[in-house]
Parts: structure tokens; sequence; C-alpha cells
């Protein structure tokens, strides 16, 4: 049965944070694990709890306002509440497991893009030395 | 000295948070917020409160705090040059310079220059920012600027080059770039770290520290410090991670040691937005976890390799022997009124200076 609450969550598939675009690994705030509450009332007002990634995030004002947006666009809602929950702190343990293959996907596709290897700093600085 | 270990902070500040310093534009009243934020949430309830903030924080508190109420031996002070958002750029030049001036034994000091006025005025404001300080021993960038927004970037030929052979060719050692935590809702994009390889490789003689390293863009920072020797990651804000998020901090050093070792990782805090001694007494036993050693594949953390990032990374960048540093500071006036009144509590210092009523508190 797709209830109202159903519709919710498949919308919030499509705020995505935008850090997580920068880092060239797009996730919603679902699969980044920014939602920490979600209540649908029988009168179709939806109330939101979100956290930011970190006490210094400056983008969470805008992405609130892309779930406001988004949620208030849905057939049979209401009202809307998205409310800023800072009493919980972010970890990567928090991301979906979706978020984790996706992240990890790209970390890996990083490492094979920049053939970096641990510690490589070392090997030029032995460089440096010899050279000069 | 932290447990025998020589601690040299690599960022403090004393800012100027007035509101007749505050630009009253959206970004830079929201910045201001931002900093007050920090201080009240990442270590509560050891702070000051927001009204209190709100004022010139004199460099004498500041030295007092890092020197008296921490084991901090010495520490860098910053000239910084935010001024789109602070009209004296939030740390005012006049303060670094009163800091090396009158103890030398205690801070080392940066110049600022803002690189979104063109490259004349950058040499200009240099030459004479070194004419008058000339044991400055480093370089302050911001990537952006509000108002209008604009940005300039690190591999830029023309006006960053010259810029850092400027640096390099009057005896600077360090050029540090403000990275990885936006100054407010602007764009993301300038504080990215994807513009730090080409400096690193074109100028092996200065070394370059990723400040804020950490906080966000970690893998790229670690990428850019695992693989040149001269780029260096600055713990300002994410050491606080230590008190406030301990299993972030945890895993970020992983990252780091995993990729770039502990030679490459220099301890600061941006004193006095955070207190150092709590983040300090974190770091005096911090040790990883067995999943995280297992996580990332990396030896425990010595004792040696914890005073490599508190102060002797750092410390050997600038070409500053500890030895020596030790001696100056063994009888200075901290280390005299110390051994009188031992440590002393955290903030008690601009506490007491605000109840006496030496600054002026904002309404």
């Amino acid at each position: 049965m797709n209830t109202l609450r159903d519709k919710v969550v498949a919308s919030l598939a499509d705020v995505v944070d935008p850090c997580s675009i920068s880092a060239g690994a797009p996730l919603s705030v679902l699969d980044m694990g920014l939602v920490t509450e979600l209540k649908v009332n029988a009168a179709g007002v939806v109330t939101i709890s979100m956290r930011p990634t970190s006490a210094m995030c400056t983008m969470i004002a805008g992405i609130m306002k892309g779930v406001e947006e988004t949620v208030a666009s849905i057939e049979g809602v209401t009202g809307v509440h998205v409310l800023l929950n800072s009493d919980t702190i972010w970890t990567e343990a928090d991301l979906s497991e979706r978020g984790r293959r996706v992240l990890e996907a790209r970390r890996q596709r990083s490492r094979g893009e920049v053939q970096v290897k641990p510690h490589e700093w070392k090997t030029r600085r032995s460089r440096l030395q010899v050279s000069s | 000295m932290l447990d025998g270990m020589f601690v040299f902070n690599a960022v403090s500040h004393a800012y100027n948070l007035t509101d007749e310093n505050t630009h009253n534009t959206r970004h830079a009243q929201s910045l201001r917020d931002l900093l007050l934020i920090l201080h009240r949430d990442w270590q509560p309830g050891i702070g000051l409160s927001a009204m209190e903030q709100t004022s010139d924080w004199p460099i004498e508190i500041l030295a007092r705090t890092l020197f008296l109420e921490s084991d901090c031996d010495m520490a860098a002070t910053h000239t910084l040059r935010l001024d789109s958002y602070f009209k004296d750029g939030l740390c005012a030049r006049r303060k670094t310079v009163e800091a090396v001036r009158r103890w030398p034994q205690r801070f080392v000091g940066y110049v600022g220059v803002d690189p979104t006025m063109g490259l004349d005025v950058c040499l200009r404001e240099l030459d004479e920012q070194l004419e008058e300080m000339p044991q400055a021993v480093g370089l302050k960038l911001y990537p952006a600027q509000i108002d209008p927004i604009r940005s300039w970037r690190m591999d830029d030929p023309k006006l960053a080059f010259p810029l850092f052979k400027r640096a390099l060719d009057r005896g600077l050692k360090i050029v540090a770039i403000h990275k990885a935590a936006p100054l407010g809702a602007v764009p993301l994009n300038p504080f990215k770290v994807d513009d730090i390889d080409i400096p690193a490789d074109q100028f092996p003689e200065l070394a370059f520290e990723i400040i804020h390293a950490g906080f966000a863009f970690t893998e790229e920072t670690c990428m850019a410090m695992a693989r040149y020797p001269n780029v260096y990651g600055n713990l300002e804000i994410t050491s606080a991670f230590a008190t406030k998020a301990p299993g972030m901090f945890e895993e970020l050093m992983g990252q780091f040691m995993y990729w770039a070792g502990p030679s490459k990782v220099i301890f600061s805090d941006g004193n006095m937005v955070f207190h150092s001694q709590p983040i300090l007494e974190k770091l005096r036993t911090f040790k990883f976890k067995d999943s995280t050693l297992e996580r990332w594949g990396v030896p425990q953390i010595t004792k040696e390799d914890m005073a490599l990032i508190v102060g002797g990374n750092y410390a050997r960048i600038l070409g500053i022997d500890i030895e020596a540093a030790k001696k100056r500071i063994a009888n200075d006036e901290f280390s005299k009124e110390r051994a009188r009144t031992g440590i002393q509590p955290i903030y008690s210092n601009w506490r007491k200076y605000i109840k006496e009523g030496g600054l002026a508190v904002s309404a």
C-alpha cells in the first residue's frame, strides 16, 4: 500500500546532499543518514528532523529547504516542518548500505585514477635529496 | 610540554568579533554566528557566552590562554585577511606584530594577503608586512571572498606562482591555505584541495599546509599529503573532533597515518575559538582501537609519532631547534607565572579580563 509516508520517503530520495555531489558520490539525504526522524500525522502534516554532517556544516539550511519544498509538493501533504537535530553526531556509520557502497566505489575509483601509494612522499623526498 | 613532548600550536587567533568589526551582510553575520556556535558547542560547558565572545580579543589574552592554561609551549598566529567579512580581516596585522615582538620566544607570525585583490596589491602588501615583521615565517591565504563572491586558485601561474616566489625569496618557509571548511553558504569549489598539487611540485622549497585538513575532502587531502613531501595536514578545528566526536577524529587519524604517516600531520586548534588543553589531554592518551588498526592497516600510534604531530613536525618545517626553544622559554614570564600558579583554569584569563572591564563587550 502506497501510504503518504511511503510517498514522503520516496520523495526524499530526490533531495541530494550537495557535498556528496562535490565529492563525486551523489547521495540522497536518506542515504547520507541525515534524516533522524520522520512523522506523518493523520492530517497530512509531515515533521522531519535532520542532522548536519558536522557542527560547522554551512549547507544544512539549504538542504532542509530542499526537503521542505520537495515534501510540500506531494499531494496529500498539508504541512511540513523540517527541524534541525543538533543533538546527535553524524559519522560515516550513519550512511545507508547503499550509501556505503556508492562512497566506497568512488574511493576505489579515485585511488585507481590517481594511483597514489601510501607514504609516496618519502620516495620523492629521497629523489630530491639525491638530485640536490 | 605534554608528557615531555614539545607542543607547538600551529594556529592561534585573537579575533575581533565585535558588531563594529563585522560587516552587516548576511554572509559575514553568518560566519560570526558560526564561530560563536563552534566555541559553544564543540567544547560545551567551558566557553564564554556569545555576548562575551563578540568582543575584540586581546593578543595578551591569547598568549595567557595558550601558555598559562595549556601545555602549549609555542604557537603561530596569523594575520587574517577575511576583509570581506570583517573590517580588520578578523585578526588584525597589529596583533600578529605585537605577538612576535613581545614574545618572540613563544610566537611565530604569518603575514596575510588577499589574492582576489590582484597580484600587484598582494606583492606590495607582502613586502610592506615583511618590512614591519621580518621575523615572519609564513603566509596565510583564504581561497575566496564575498560581496561579490570571488575566488582564486593556488595553481594559477600568473597570480599564485609569483606570490609564492616572492614569499620564498623573502625567506618565508610555509604557505597556509584555508581549505575544507566553507566560510558560510558560499560556493564550495574554492575550498576543495584540487589546486595544491602543482604549486607543491613547482615550489619544493616551500611547505604547504592545508588548514582544516580532514574537515571535508579528506581523501583528496590525504592524497596530496601522501604524494608531495612538502604538503602537510594542519588540524585546526579538526583537532577539536578529539573532544567533540572522538570516533570521527580516530577515523581521520587512521586515514592520515595510512596515507601520509605521522611526519605529515601538524597539530593546531585555532585557540581561542577552542581551548587547547582539553584537546591536548585527548592527544596525550590517544590510541587507535583494534578495529581502526585493522581497517587502515596501520601500526599503533607511538609517543614518538605524537611528539611529531604536536610539535616536532612544525618545528622541523620552520627550522626551529626544539631544545633551543625549550631553553628560550624556560624562564620567561609565562614559565615563571606558571611555576607559581600551576596550570590555570580554562579560559580563566579571558573571563578575568572581561570581568574587570578590560574589554568593550558589544551590546
